[in-house]
């Protein structure tokens, strides 16, 4: 089950969160040996703010299995501030764009891998969240060896540059279209039937407010 | 970053989601690769030659000739590309040392043969996805001189033109299934044409008159709806009428 977690229930997922930087340092770090500048044990940066907003993946148990990082294009995030030079026609920013990063499962072998109930449910989860919040496409940087799988979860994927090389990898910055079409065939491919959400997200009732 | 180069693979990538069809989706890519200075391209899946199953794609446009030999060669085998796309996940051009380190002489001759037959620098991408055929998509030719951004909008467009060729794969998949049916003999004697036999040589292995071997062709040739014998047997072997 997906939990989102913003500002509004931060306090009741602080156990969580500390996890999740751990296990993003377990991921991150010394598994994919990004060159992060982080504490021992501990990854977390300037883009984990108080507006951020987190899809934890929880199990049944109460384990956390993965997650991923939501941002707010309209604020300094990842592809602003480190990957500019990845778009060719400036940076996308839109109070609808929001950026993910940090996508990780800890379930399954491979990262992307269908049967992978813990990224099917990030997937779907993303989609559910982004069509409730008015989050109508979502920004990305990742490597050209994860770039096929991606293509093939069958969602709109559109580049936003060329790739470039950085840190010994081929990069590449992209936009992914969050429409109700492409939800319903996501959850078809990656048998997902229903709501994965835990709760109705609150950034709706924000949104609603702010209009 | 080149405006110019990104807008073509864009092009190409926008039109590619819509194609229904292999050949037009191959020549929308051959014609946007030619324009960034190279002649051929190959898209195909790594599983045994001849034997195209369910979810593997096959889509080039490489020289006859070249395609011919390296079938009666079993090129498949010694291929050093098609070796190190298996082992390496980063795209990469041919002049990389993950290419050249380690190269056997049998690799490095047939590598020299491909030179003469045009193929002399390429850019191959390698695609790894999980739960199905590894692939690699090969775009080559006689220029070395190529802008590195000319070889980035190669890979973003190859990893789209494997992706569509995929979707198209599996859409027409129940279309394509009754592509012909051959008589044994057709098969048999495309099978030695697909080994390099002339007529004259399939006459003597099979004991039967080389005008009959010329008609048992040409009558594969009309059913798999081909031109020429290098057509016929490629065709075959895609649709799993003959094999190795």
């Amino acid at each position: 089950m997906i939990h989102v977690v913003s500002s509004l229930n931060r306090t009741e997922y602080s156990g969580y969160l500390r996890q999740l930087w751990q296990q993003r340092y377990d991921v991150f770090v010394e598994k994919m040996g990004w060159s992060l500048d982080c504490a021992r044990g501990i990854e977390r940066d300037q883009f984990d703010r108080p507006d951020t907003v987190y899809l934890l993946c929880i199990d049944d148990g109460g384990n956390l299995k993965g997650a991923m990082r939501l941002l707010p294009t309209v604020q300094p995030h990842l592809m602003s501030e480190t990957f500019p030079q990845l778009c060719a026609s400036g940076v996308p920013r839109s109070k609808t764009t929001w950026e993910v990063s940090r996508f990780y499962s800890l379930t399954g072998r491979h990262m992307m891998l269908e049967r992978d109930r813990t990224v099917s449910e990030l997937v779907c989860g993303l989609f559910e969240y982004g069509l409730l919040a008015g989050i109508d496409s979502v920004t990305c940087v990742a490597s050209m060896v994860l770039f096929p799988t991606i293509l093939k979860a069958g969602w709109n994927v559109t580049p936003l540059g060329l790739p470039s090389v950085s840190d010994g990898e081929v990069i590449l910055a992209f936009k992914i279209d969050l429409c109700a079409a492409d939800y319903v065939a996501v959850c078809e491919t990656r048998n997902i039937e229903g709501s994965v959400l835990n709760t109705a997200p609150s950034r709706e009732l924000e949104l609603e407010m702010a209009v | 970053m080149n405006l110019e180069y990104f807008q073509m693979a864009l092009d190409f990538i926008e039109s590619s989601k819509k194609f229904r069809t292999l050949d037009e989706l191959g020549v929308a890519f051959h014609q946007a690769t030619q324009t960034l200075g190279f002649d051929h391209y190959a898209c195909v899946s790594c599983v045994e030659f001849g034997a195209l199953p369910d979810g593997a794609v096959f889509l080039a446009d490489y020289p006859d000739d070249w395609t011919k030999y390296y079938l009666e060669n079993e090129y498949d085998r010694t291929d050093r590309i098609l070796q190190v796309s298996l082992k390496e996940h980063m795209p990469f051009n041919w002049d990389n040392n993950i290419i050249h380190n380690g190269m056997t002489p049998e690799q490095s001759e047939m590598m020299c043969e491909a030179e003469d037959a045009g193929l002399l620098y390429g850019v191959t991408v390698p695609i790894h996805i999980v739960g199905a055929f590894p692939g690699a998509v090969n775009v080559v030719g006689e220029h070395r001189d190529i802008d590195p951004a000319a070889e980035h909008a190669v890979h973003l467009m190859s990893v789209y033109l494997h992706d569509a060729a995929l979707r198209i794969s599996k859409e027409g998949k129940a279309a394509l299934k009754p592509v012909a049916k051959l008589t044994p003999r057709e098969k048999e004697c495309l099978q030695w044409v697909a080994a390099g036999k002339t007529d004259w040589e399939i006459s003597g292995i099979l004991s039967i008159a080389e005008r009959t071997v010329h008609t048992h062709v040409e009558s594969a040739k009309t059913k798999l709806g081909v031109n020429t014998r290098v057509q016929a047997v490629v065709k075959a072997f895609l649709t799993n009428l003959i094999h190795h």
